[in-house]
């Protein structure tokens, strides 16, 4: 009997039982024989000289087995920055600290408390210095520099320019502009950080740590431990969250290395939430201005788009951040002109990285714009939107192709499901409606690091295991991975067993990183399979007496294809150790390069973009569209968001149950960012006042509406059986959706995320609105 | 260290008796702290807001952690009961609804069924939840230490708590059987959030206008939890909607709020005027 295609199953995620029954292992329950504990020796001040380190009180105390400072054992050169230009930190830093929190020393003892105590014994002279701690400061004349070889605390500039903008605007009937602005927040990973080193005599280094990119930290620890990139293995292990928080390389993995090198003995680096959320990474405040001109027919004729970003301390993968948002507006909405700059700042605040979804304050600006210029043209915003939302085929202003794009036809359904038309405008006091667009990519352009290798090898019993440098970090990656092997060999996923991220075992891949886990990991591993498959049916073939073409497998069983019952039939435990005894293993190999062809990212700004740069940046574009119903309390500002309906293009939809799944945790991530979450600093010592769960406000279960998901995709070229990303792009608009809702309700705009009470409130009363 | 959160070593105290809590104390002075569900004393020392080499625990003393009905007078709750106990007691749901339901609304499951309503109300917290419901309903605290016994309005209690008095029992009058109560409380996030300002009156009405009235401030600062000028401008009067606007104007005007992390002072300020008007609509016409 033939079985039905996985694909398009909903199949539950093969890792679900394990953690809904608490008996999954994370890093924090590894306990390796002899292994010491760390703790950090933190900076007090933003901004600090280190003028000495007396560690002696420290290491005298008995169970302390090692002390680590800067001036000691940092080695020299070796800097942390995801590209060449922003190499900018020292893990383990020896000269002076830029934010509150930053580490100077580390010790490692017997036991955690032995360690806090040593900790505290560990003296650090400071010569305190001036700081910043936001981008208006750090851009005035004259601003204390967070590094000094850095003018202006300007860590990186963009610039894209395309047709002329200035004349397009001049020859529009409507220009538009205005400015966005969106805070600091945090990544909120339920898991605590903990990185624990394993130093072994032969000069092997292992580790057991949370990474969404193994590959890439391990180039990281190499350059900057100064020790042979295959000296260097990271040990893959389950994750609790990432959402980009994991991209970097982070000085506690680092420190944990360099203690266990002094010890020879293992050592383990846990982190605090406190230490997590001050130390980590948080994703960068944004100010985002926008101008937009019309025809008076509705079509764009210009974009002009001024971001100023804010890295903190170190510029890290924020760098990305500073790219993102044109790889998402870009192919958003059609325009003849497109100038895009955009600048990261330094302050001296915690380290922002990238985050997902973390070009919401542009999706937002434009169907702000939609909602306003629609009203001044005297033409309906949803046929503003559909007039100019980019469609398949059509070409961005850098020159990438979209090969799939399902905007238009998500935000149709999505105003046909939630009654949009119907509503706008008559839900009645205090409630609104609003919709919003977005999208996403799949796979951007990282280099070499582009593409992905997957490996499969077959036991002799007819199961096989399957290897991936790719993470599964709460997506379902290994759930999806195993269901396309499984598809392709048509055998039962239970057969197909994972070994992921380990790289000594597992070739090089993106890391889970870009949205390219489905695109790029699942291309190859489909590939993967579909090698091995080739193999099964050529010894296959050799055991039924016909060539491998006429084999059919079906059911762990072989047969001549179109002459089923007439032929004998071979198993395929009989294949697989057929092809032991043949000395020829079953195995597969598949790689799968994005296609991405250029990304030259122009940082000089001497040097005019130009069609230098232009090519494929991403490989594909998830699109999709969210409506949301919500109530304004207008005595206390107060939004109560009642429900959404979520339509997502995310092409072919391998598993829809993984897939929705996805899709209510971005939704949960975006209410989060767009309603509650926010840091704080204390201006008078630069310290984050939100470092707990109680004061950096993650939604609960409370606060989260009714949701309704629906799919509308067409398979895209690029994706395994034309997937795409599938979790966040469709979702991106949330932000833009609860603005024009809050607009419809109460007849206020607002452009600063998070829409909390107390803005909410002020601006009701600015309008005068009870 | 900010950054250390592993609790320090120290020694927990296991007393019998208010007695023996009150010699610890007098001999442990500046060391010990009292332990009653942990759920402050446990953050402040891994904090190191409090570096104390002592504890003393309260849960082995007999009877802190009884709810008794007094008669058709009183209900009293031992010091050591927890929120989790009150929100569920069938007897306090009957005779006093409005604690019930307060204590159910507070902090979440954990917490609730850690936390003690003698640690919340000694905690001086202006968020104290507890607080301006006892307050509204007229409650007393009974206090001990070597010197005796005394009986102090709760609303009075950062005034009269001494560091060697402990708190055993919170008394509280049972409400007339026609009274009318009301609880509002403003917090970002229904549940977890300490609720950043609220108010609970308890109204009796005299014919169609207010008789008897007390109300309970929650977010503020502690001298300012009753406001008189409030209640008094309300006795007498009609309950109608300029009235109600005019009460709960002065309430939130006489009080102080300060800024957190989150809001300003001013809007804290706006947020209680519309709890206090929330929670006497809540009692007078039983609005949601």
């Amino acid at each position: 009997m033939k079985r039905e295609s996985l694909i398009g199953k909903d199949i539950p995620r093969i890792d679900s039982p394990e953690k809904a029954l608490g008996r999954a292992k994370f890093a924090a329950d590894i306990v390796l024989p002899g292994m010491l504990y760390a703790k950090v020796v933190r900076s007090p001040y933003a901004h600090a000289r280190i003028l000495n380190i007396d560690t002696s009180k420290a290491a005298s105390l008995p169970g302390v087995k090692a002390v680590v400072t800067g001036i000691e054992d940092t080695p020299r050169g070796g800097l942390f920055g995801i590209v060449s230009y922003t190499k900018d930190q020292v893990l383990l830093p020896y000269d002076k600290v830029r934010y509150y929190g930053e580490e100077v020393a580390a010790v490692a003892a017997i036991d955690e408390d032995t360690a806090e105590e040593a900790a505290e014994l560990i003296k650090v002279d400071y010569e305190p210095l001036p700081f910043v701690l936001n981008v208006e400061d750090a851009l005035k004349e004259g601003a204390p520099l967070v590094h000094e070889d850095k003018p202006g605390n300007i860590a990186a500039r963009y610039l894209v320019n395309e047709g002329n903008v200035e004349e397009a605007f001049i020859n529009s009937d409507y220009v538009w502009e205005k400015t966005f602005t969106c805070e600091v927040a945090s990544h909120a990973l339920p898991e605590p950080y903990t990185a624990i080193a394993s130093y072994e005599p032969s000069g092997k280094m292992n580790l057991w740590m949370q990474t969404q990119c193994p590959f890439q930290t391990r180039q990281a620890l190499s350059n900057t431990l100064k020790l042979p990139l295959s000296d260097i293995r990271i040990h893959s292990i389950p994750m609790g969250g990432g959402h980009g928080g994991r991209s970097d390389t982070f000085p506690a993995a680092f420190i944990a290395c360099l203690l266990s090198k002094k010890t020879g003995r293992p050592v383990q680096v846990k982190l605090s939430r406190e230490e997590i959320e001050d130390c980590m990474r948080d994703k960068a405040s944004k100010i985002w201005h926008i101008k937009v001109g019309f025809k008076k027919d509705g079509t764009i004729t210009a974009r002009d788009i001024k971001m100023t970003l804010e890295c903190g301390a170190y510029a890290s993968s924020s760098i990305v951040e500073l790219w993102v948002p044109l790889l998402i507006d870009e192919v958003l909405w059609r325009t003849e002109s497109y100038r895009y700059f955009g600048e990261l700042v330094y302050t001296n605040k915690t380290i922002s990285s990238m985050m997902r979804t973390r070009a919401h304050v542009g999706p937002m600006s434009m169907e702000v714009c939609f909602e306003q210029a629609g009203e001044a043209l005297g033409i309906d915003p949803v046929e503003l939107r559909l007039k100019n939302a980019l469609q398949t085929g059509e070409v961005s202003p850098t020159k990438s192709t979209i090969t799939s794009s399902g905007l238009k036809d998500s935000i149709k359904i999505a105003v046909e499901k939630s009654g949009y038309r119907e509503k706008k405008g008559r839900l009645g006091a205090r409630r609104g409606i609003g919709l919003g667009s977005g999208n996403m990519q799949s796979m951007f352009y990282m280099g070499f690091r582009s593409g992905s290798t997957a490996f499969i090898k077959f036991n002799d019993d007819g199961s096989c295991t399957l290897f991936t440098g790719n993470c599964d970090l709460g997506q379902g990656n290994q759930t999806l991975f195993t269901q396309i092997v499984a598809e392709e060999l048509g055998i039962d996923m239970k057969d197909v067993k994972l070994c992921y991220g380990d790289t000594e075992l597992c070739y090089q891949d993106p890391g889970t990183y870009s949205m390219s886990a489905t695109v790029v990991s699942g291309s190859a591993v489909r590939k993967a399979a579909l090698d091995a498959k080739r193999r099964l049916l050529e010894v296959a073939g050799d055991l039924l007496d016909v060539s491998w073409e006429e084999v059919e497998m079906e059911g762990k069983e072989f047969s001549v294809r179109y002459r089923r019952g007439k032929g004998k039939t071979v198993s395929l435990k009989e294949v697989c150790r057929t092809a032991f005894k043949r000395g020829k293993p079953i195995f597969g190999f598949g790689d799968h390069r994005a296609r991405v062809d250029y990304s030259d990212f122009n940082m000089d700004l001497n040097i005019p973009y130009s069609e230098r740069t232009y090519g494929q940046k991403v490989a594909a574009y998830s699109y999709g569209t969210t409506v949301v119903e919500l109530e304004v309390d207008c005595e206390t500002g107060k939004i109560k968001i009642d429900r959404i309906w979520a339509v997502n293009d995310c092409g072919t939809v391998i598993n829809p149950l993984l897939v929705k799944g996805n899709m209510h945790g971005q939704l949960n991530f975006m209410i989060g960012h767009g309603l509650y979450e926010m840091n704080r600093w204390d201006i008078r010592t630069g310290r984050k006042l939100t470092s707990d769960f109680r004061s950096y406000k993650v939604p609960t279960a409370n606060e989260i509406p009714d949701i309704e998901t629906y799919f509308v995709g067409k398979p895209d070229p690029n994706g395994p059986y034309g997937a795409k990303e599938g979790s966040l792009g469709f979702g991106c608009g949330l932000h833009g959706a609860i603005a024009n809702a809050i607009h419809d309700a109460t007849g206020v705009w607002l452009y600063d995320v998070p829409f909390t009470p107390e803005r909410v409130l002020k601006a009701l009363e600015e309008r005068g609105i009870k | 260290m900010e950054y250390f959160r592993r609790l320090p070593e120290f020694d927990y105290l296991s007393p019998r008796t208010v007695e023996e809590v009150l010699s610890l104390i007098k001999t442990h002075k500046g060391k010990a702290k009292l332990y009653g569900g942990g759920t402050i004393v446990l953050h402040r020392m891994k904090g190191r807001v409090y570096n104390i080499p002592y504890l003393i625990g309260l849960k082995a003393i007999d009877g802190l952690d009884k709810i008794t009905i007094d008669g058709t007078s009183h209900i009293r709750i031992g010091a050591m009961v927890k929120h989790g106990d009150i929100a569920q007691s069938m007897d306090v749901k009957r005779v006093c609804p409005l604690f019930a339901e307060t204590c159910s609304m507070l902090g979440t499951p954990q917490i609730r069924n850690m936390g003690t309503i003698g640690g919340n109300v000694a905690s001086m917290f202006a968020t104290a939840e507890t607080m301006p419901v006892l307050v509204a309903l007229g409650a007393e605290a009974k206090l001990v230490s070597q010197e005796g016994e005394r009986i102090i309005p709760i609303e009075d209690i950062h005034r009269n708590l001494k560091g060697k008095e402990i708190i055993t029992e919170i008394v509280i009058p049972l409400p007339p059987s026609d009274a009318k109560t009301g609880y509002k409380k403003f917090a970002l996030r229904e549940r977890f959030d300490y609720a950043t300002v609220s108010a609970a009156v308890l109204i009796q009405m005299d014919g169609d206008r207010c008789g008897e009235i007390r109300i309970g401030l929650g977010g503020v600062t502690l001298p300012t939890r009753r406001p008189y000028e409030a209640e008094e401008a309300l006795k007498g009067n009609p309950l109608n909607d300029e009235v109600i606007e005019r009460v709960s104007t002065l309430a939130a005007e006489n009080s102080r709020t300060g800024s957190d992390i989150m809001f300003s002072a001013d809007y804290k300020k706006k947020l209680l005027k519309v709890m206090v008007k929330r929670a006497i609509l809540q009692a007078v016409k039983g609005v949601a």
